[in-house]
């Protein structure tokens, strides 16, 4: 298995024996590797039934809502990390997911796709189509992701929330950004990693 | 596969200090009996024992046969035996009569030491505490000081539930399936109708009716109540639709036409051979009285000293222990920063997917079982 940057970074970013709230872990690889890797302890939140069962075969603690019914059952400040990879694109109320997760986490790691990648611009620009790349792989019609994003359109938002972005990665192509890339990754990162605190 | 041959086991206290307990009501009671089948060895550290605590209508008789020629297995052989989700290869499966049944262990039909005769409405209120406080004596007798699971559907969820609360240091692991922290109204509506069938039976009498004819009438009634609430919408037009039993057309007589009537007829006549009423009645009763965040004050509250790792399971067409009810108890779990996990079954089963969806409900406790033997 081709080992995932974001992943690797995620697990780069986290300290040893943090406690981390995985929203949206999928089947829980991340989660694994954060627990055997970083000794972490923590939980994942999963909607979907069958990814659920895959988190309790790897022996994840996980419970099965949705996380747009809300935080509310988490105290405040509870986990060291909350972790929101890949999720946040299918949230309704994602301003309101981000200020809950500030208030249970002490950090945020947030994963998004950039929407504003160069090549999902070129594949407007010239074919007038949405593109199925790497990172947005479904089709319009059955994509999870209703909230497009790009870089600068999440920075700004979290700018208005008055919260601080402390960190930030770019990939692309599952490697890091290189420079002189890096200069401009609202163009060249087709993923990007933030680390928001308040 | 070869069958496996189980057998019951009776438990005789005495009246010893240690062998009778102080019911919720304040009453003492005893001498107590218990039925109780173990499937499985127990290890010599005597840590790999896994309580099953049965439902309304089951008993101690959870998976196997007691002899080949038997025409139906235990409750949840399904669930239970050698390369099954609770693996008798790997753990010791105890599963005793509840307190206050009638297959085995003591309950109305009992002889009552004072009277010599069975205890009838002299048989105290019981609650699902009491019927815990016994499976105690059972744990202890066996010489279990910590169990490795303990695991319910619906009632037996509720005792998994007291076991977690009254015992939190004998109970490693605990599976609360298609339970509640309490009886909702909607349930105590229903079991009030099934008591008010039995009570009703002119055979009923004052509940004395042993050794003379059973109100077999008013217990099927109450069966066939239960058992609707045990399916759902969904389960039965798939099983049933509007089909017709035995016949191609109405009869435009009163008798039954349709096969759902005659289901219930079955389901309720098979019921009454292997039940008792009274018990039915105190049963439903302290089901009626379990109520966590009454007694503690909040759901919470009562789940604070938990030390159990936690499985919660419902189903998506259980109306009468519906997917809110374990969502509380997983919030409440959460919010005291307990060791929860949940998962809602797509099923279309009802409440009895707990008993049917066993292939999906067989994984996610295999991997949850699984799973805690690798921190030990």
């Amino acid at each position: 298995m081709i080992p995932n940057i974001a992943h690797a970074i995620i697990l780069g970013l986290v300290s040893e024996k943090s406690s981390v709230l995985d929203l949206g872990c999928g089947s829980g690889d991340l989660l694994k590797a954060l627990i055997d890797s970083k000794r972490a302890t923590g939980m994942g939140v999963e909607i979907d039934e069958d990814m659920v069962t895959e988190c309790l075969r790897k022996g994840l603690s996980v419970v099965q809502f949705n996380i747009n019914d809300g935080l509310a059952a988490y105290p405040d400040q509870s986990y060291d990390y909350v972790i929101l990879n890949q999720t946040l694109q299918s949230i309704y109320q994602t301003q309101l997911l981000l200020n809950e997760a500030v208030r249970v986490g002490k950090r945020v790691i947030v994963g998004i796709p950039n929407f504003a990648y160069w090549r999902i611009r070129a594949s407007i620009l010239v074919r007038g189509k949405l593109p199925i790349t790497r990172v947005l792989s479904h089709q319009w019609y059955n994509t999870p992701n209703i909230r497009l994003v790009t870089v600068r359109d999440f920075t700004e938002t979290v700018r208005c929330l008055g919260l601080a972005i402390i960190e930030h990665h770019y990939t692309w192509r599952n490697r890091c950004l290189p420079f002189p890339l890096r200069l401009c990754p609202n163009l060249f990162a087709d993923n990007a990693i933030f680390v928001l605190s308040h | 596969m070869e069958q496996l041959i189980v057998e019951k086991q009776i438990l005789e206290l005495g009246l010893d200090k240690n062998q009778v307990i102080v019911l919720d009501s304040g009453k003492s009671f005893g001498p107590i009996s218990i039925a109780y089948e173990i499937i499985g060895t127990l290890n010599e550290k005597k840590d790999n024992a896994i309580l099953i605590c049965h439902a309304l209508s089951g008993d101690s008789h959870v998976a196997g046969k007691y002899a080949l020629e038997d025409k139906k297995p235990g409750w949840w052989d399904v669930m239970v035996g050698p390369g099954k989700p609770f693996d008798t290869d790997t753990y010791c499966i105890i599963c005793s009569n509840t307190l206050g049944g009638c297959r085995g262990t003591t309950g109305p039909a009992s002889i009552n030491p004072v009277t010599e005769k069975p205890y009838a409405l002299d048989f105290p209120v019981i609650t699902i505490n009491d019927m815990v406080k016994v499976q105690k004596l059972l744990i202890d007798h066996l010489g279990i000081q910590q169990l490795y699971c303990v695991a319910g559907g619906s009632m037996g969820g509720m005792q998994a539930l007291a076991w977690i609360i009254n015992f939190p240091s004998m109970v490693r692991s605990a599976a609360i399936i298609a339970s509640a922290a309490y009886t909702s109204s909607l349930g105590i509506a229903f079991d009030k109708v099934g008591r008010n069938a039995i009570m009703s039976d002119p055979n009923f009498g004052s509940g004395d009716y042993y050794g003379r004819t059973l109100p077999r009438h008013g217990l099927a009634i109450a069966r066939m109540i239960g058992h609707i609430t045990y399916l759902s919408d969904e389960s039965m037009r798939k099983k049933f639709s509007r089909s017709l039993q035995d016949k191609d057309e109405l009869s435009f007589e009163l008798s039954d036409d349709f096969a759902v009537e005659s289901y219930l007829e079955y389901q309720g006549g098979s019921f009454v051979q292997r039940f008792d009423a009274n018990s039915y009645l105190y049963v439903t009763k302290a089901m009626d009285y379990f109520d966590l965040p009454g007694k503690y004050g909040s759901l919470e509250k009562a789940l604070k000293d938990v030390t159990a790792r936690m499985l919660v399971v419902s189903f998506t067409s259980d109306w009468l222990f519906p997917t809110y009810q374990s969502v509380e108890i997983v919030k409440a779990l959460m919010k005291n920063r307990k060791d929860v996990s949940f998962c809602e079954i797509q099923s279309s089963a009802g409440h009895d997917a707990f008993l049917l969806e066993f292939e999906k409900l067989g994984r996610i406790l295999q991997s949850f079982l699984g799973n805690g033997r690798t921190g030990s």
